[in-house]
């Protein structure tokens, strides 16, 4: 590969290839581990001062707890600040390396190599769909957190025209021995939740790990009582996250296309590496 | 067989199985029979296999707690066992000494520094929790395979005749498998993470850092090995430090205080 | 030469940023206030918006100022606030703290004897304080009859029937165990509510200067006595976690917390197989229970539960304390309970001190009088 240079390259020429070099990213991956890392000795016994970034997203975040704790957050702004510049990069990298492998498509007389190619380019583009996804989830998403229910009882969302009734509970006692510290307790509640608009509405079941959609909303059962045997004169009631993130089909549409440029990349690799047969 | 294994713990059946991988690993050093120290290295992934299936058993829907480590041992017990006769063959008598002395290692960090007093909890219960640990696991574990081939590969790089199985290629497929591995432990954390608590990150676990870290890191790896931009060997000192970072990062999450084995019975 | 000026700038780049990072966290300190997982944020001088213990947002607006807009009626809460419902000792203790306690708490979930706090005793009496019922069955008609514009609590569950009463509600506990900043400072937590800032601050300062002290008397102190806190009811074990405001107290008074690297909620569940282990190691052994509840001597908590009778400070060697009856309604007295722990693991340190709050338990207890004439 010819060196680019300011001389025989206008400087624009220049800036797009420097902003889309393999060997930036290998330099912004490497400044992001090293972030992450000092991340992990942050967060250790903080979580309190990360997990509110989920609820109040990530500007007002930013400019209350993440300013007030800054030490501990730091890392945070310099993730950013790599974040986006390896999306840049990867953005610039794919779009001229695709536009170049496409030009030459008609040239290229082997599909697998095309593929190959192409696999990689679908990761790189699977990565920033999904970190767009993120920013998004952040940036807009709306929360409602914290809403109690008890059962039988309508409950209207505040700000929305969303009405929330807990019609029923289920709450199994878990009665073996296997998991022993759980004997007398709930280990899988499930209820029944009805929801509506003015217009329509949805009854569904709710339990961890299973929400509840409805007109762009989704319902995340967060705690539950009674949780055992011992307690269940007290009162029954759940408490959900009501959240609207429209960031949400872009991360799962990101790691979609993630996964399979993967799989095509493993596939095209385990078949360039089966030795070829020689014609007897 | 039953009663035995429904009298013992797991506390006790993860240190006769360390017990036994040391032996296994001070048989290798004798250069004793070859068979003899492929038995005893299956016993101990044995025991190390019902140490874990007992954690499963008293944790099932939901996902036993900090048992990476011990299943960490169990996945290089197994790619051991796997390899064995090949490596044989092929003269790799020091990979395998590499990969017992490596498991001996984590398995005293295991012994000496238990985390597992935490009790499973109810989000856990879904599949993708069970993914994420395990395709988690595996990723350390064939990272650390990589690993293991770039120390091979400089330690025999200056040798005329060196083999495929000492070339650095030879890294590659434990490479691109560990990757693999980690992307889908990575996504379904993510696709649990919003069933679970509606959020893309859950900043609960410190440790999701670390994930993301071993990621980045290892595609950097990836990207310097397709652009060929550095020499092999500085390729495979790249790939070594990846593998430190994974010991790393596979241990200190995972790591309780120090404690004796067995002090309670005493 | 280049490598020198590079060095240099970078080491004034990095010293900048420190300092940048300083002043910056100063001023967002001034409007933002962070306490354990409870924030404050004064927005303006008509409106101060707080985060509860369930990350619910409620605004806070003085009597006289605009109607916050964005916000529904039971969210919005008139300062000072003048009556009050409190659940939790620890609440009503940070009430009397602020010195609004006998003006503004109007209901309880405790009955009068059990009290111990004199002026709660008082207004039971007089009437002005009423007993609403137990937490898990209140008598929402009386609370009605009571108007409170505020209810402190721990329980998520009466959030719907407040909405509806149009009253206000802050949950106060957490989901994370308040550490031992967040304990000492939850009292400017609920000033904004009563305008009585200045009584937050005098007690923050006054507990901070025991702390002090503790720090100041127990320096250099070896050996270091190992701590235990929870308890273990049938197959559970509860502890208090290493991030709870007693564990890092404990860990200050130069001792050792053996479950200082759990981390939770306050009174979380481990395996146990750790308890037990710990205690082989422990030296003193905090237990929840309290004498009314069983903790009377160290063989009637080796009886309750015989596989506890294994830990070292069950045996002659060790020593367990439990809290007494009034230690829960103490909360006003944080810096001296500070001091009576400091004192009991470090009892060379204060000579003659009483213990006030917490009871050493005999070996065994004492044998019961038989009466002669029954």
């Amino acid at each position: 590969m010819e060196p680019i240079t300011r001389k025989n390259s206008g400087k624009l020429v220049w800036l797009w290839r420097s902003l889309g070099s393999v060997r930036l990213a290998v330099v912004l991956l490497i400044l992001l581990v090293i972030d992450l890392s000092l991340a992990y000795f942050s967060i250790n016994g903080r979580s309190i001062i990360f997990e509110p970034m989920n609820q109040v997203g990530i500007w007002p975040w930013l400019n209350t707890y993440a300013m007030a704790n800054l030490r501990y957050t730091a890392w945070f702004f310099i993730f950013l600040v790599l974040l986006s510049a390896l999306v840049l990069n990867t953005l610039v990298c794919t779009t001229d390396r695709l536009w170049k492998l496409l030009r030459q498509r008609k040239e290229q007389k082997s599909n697998k190599r095309f593929f190959f190619a192409l696999s990689t380019h679908t990761m790189h583009l699977g990565m920033v769909v999904i970190l767009i996804g993120y920013l998004i989830s952040y940036t807009m998403s709306q929360v409602y957190p914290s809403l109690t229910l008890i059962p039988q009882k309508e409950t209207i969302v505040a700000g929305t025209n969303l009405r929330v009734k807990l019609t029923s509970m289920t709450l199994p006692i878990y009665e073996g021995k296997r998991l022993e510290t759980f004997t007398g307790m709930v280990i899988s509640p499930s209820v029944q939740l009805r929801v509506a608009t003015p217009a329509t509405e949805r009854t569904a079941s709710l339990g961890f790990n299973n929400p509840v959609y409805f007109q762009g909303y989704t319902f995340f059962l967060q705690r539950f009582s009674p949780t055992k045997n011992a307690n269940m004169s007290n009162a029954h009631y759940i408490v959900i996250d009501v959240r609207r993130d429209p960031g949400v089909l872009f991360y799962f549409v990101g790691i979609s296309f993630f996964l399979g440029g993967l799989l095509c990349y493993v596939i095209f690799w385990i078949r360039s590496r089966q030795p070829r047969r020689v014609p007897s | 067989m039953v009663p035995f294994l429904a009298a013992v713990t797991s506390g006790q059946l993860l240190f006769l199985a360390q017990l036994i991988y040391a032996l296994s690993l001070g048989l290798a050093l004798l250069k004793q029979n070859n068979a003899l120290t492929f038995w005893v290295m299956t016993l101990g992934a044995v025991l190390n296999g019902f140490a874990l299936a007992w954690h499963y058993w008293h944790s099932w829907p939901m996902m036993p707690m900090y048992i990476g480590l011990p299943a960490l041992l169990f996945c290089l017990a197994v790619i051991w066992l796997i390899g064995f006769h090949q490596r044989l063959a092929d003269s790799g008598r020091i990979e395998n000494l590499i990969i017992q002395g490596l498991i001996v290692f984590l398995g005293l960090i295991t012994l000496l520094f238990p985390k597992d007093f935490y009790l499973p909890f109810l989000r856990s219960a879904t599949i993708w929790s069970h993914i994420f640990l395990i395709t988690g696991i595996m990723a350390k574990a064939l990272l650390l395979m990589a690993a293991i081939k770039a120390l091979l590969f400089l330690i025999y790089r200056h040798n005329k005749k060196i083999t495929s199985r000492q070339g650095l290629a030879s890294a590659m497929p434990w490479a691109i498998s560990g990757f693999v591995c980690l992307t889908l432990s990575m996504f379904s954390g993510e696709v649990w993470s919003y069933l679970g608590w509606g959020t893309p990150v859950v900043w609960h676990d410190p440790a999701i850092t670390t994930v993301m870290a071993i990621w980045f890191y290892w595609i950097a790896l990836l990207h310097l090995h397709y652009t060929r931009s550095w020499n092999e060997a500085q390729r495979a000192i790249f790939m070594m430090i990846g593998g430190l970072l994974v010991i790393l990062f596979a241990c200190h999450p995972d790591m309780g205080p120090f404690r004796l084995p067995f002090k309670e019975l005493f | 030469m280049n490598r020198l000026v590079k060095t240099i700038s970078l080491i004034v780049s990095v010293t900048f940023f420190l300092v940048a990072c300083d002043d910056a966290e100063k001023t967002v300190k001034k409007a933002f206030l962070q306490i354990g997982e409870f924030t404050i944020t004064k927005v303006n001088n008509d409106l101060t918006l707080i985060r509860d213990g369930a990350g619910r947002t409620l605004a806070l607006a003085p009597r006289e100022a605009p109607t916050p807009e964005g916000y529904e009626p039971h969210m919005i809460v008139r300062t000072p606030v003048k009556k009050v419902v409190a659940y939790g000792s620890f609440d009503v203790a940070t009430l009397r703290v602020l010195g609004v306690l006998e003006e503004t708490l109007v209901g309880v979930t405790s009955p009068k004897e059990k009290w111990f706090v004199d002026d709660v005793k008082n207004g039971m009496e007089s009437g002005k304080i009423v007993y609403l019922g137990t937490s898990n069955a209140i008598d929402f008609e009386r609370l009605k009859q009571q108007q409170p514009e505020l209810v402190l609590t721990w329980d998520p569950s009466i959030i719907p029937m407040l909405n509806d009463l149009g009253i206000a509600c802050v949950i106060t506990s957490t989901p994370v165990a308040m550490c031992l900043n967040a304990r000492m400072s939850f009292v400017k937590f609920l000033a904004p509510f009563f305008e009585r800032q200045k009584e937050a601050d005098e007690f923050f300062e006054r507990v901070r200067s025991s702390l002090a002290d503790i720090k100041e008397r127990t320096a250099g102190m070896w050996p270091k006595p190992e701590v235990m806190w929870g308890d273990m009811y049938e197959k559970r074990v509860l502890v208090e976690p290493g991030n709870a405001w007693i564990g890092e107290l404990i860990v200050l008074t130069q001792s050792g917390y053996l479950f200082e690297d759990v981390y939770g909620a306050s009174c979380i569940e481990i395996s146990m197989e750790r308890f037990l282990y710990s205690g082989k190691d422990a030296d003193i052994y905090f237990t929840y229970r309290t004498p009314q509840n069983g903790a009377t001597s160290k063989a009637a908590l080796a009886k309750l539960n015989p596989l506890m009778a294994s830990i070292k400070p069950l045996g002659s060697e060790g020593k367990v304390y439990s809290p007494l009856p009034h230690y829960s309604q103490s909360g006003d007295k944080l810096d001296e309970i500070f001091t009576e722990l400091s004192a009991i693991m470090h009892p060379d340190l204060y000579p003659g001190y009483e213990l006030r709050y917490f009871q050493s338990l005999p070996e065994t207890d004492p044998p019961k009088e038989i009466n002669l004439h029954e």
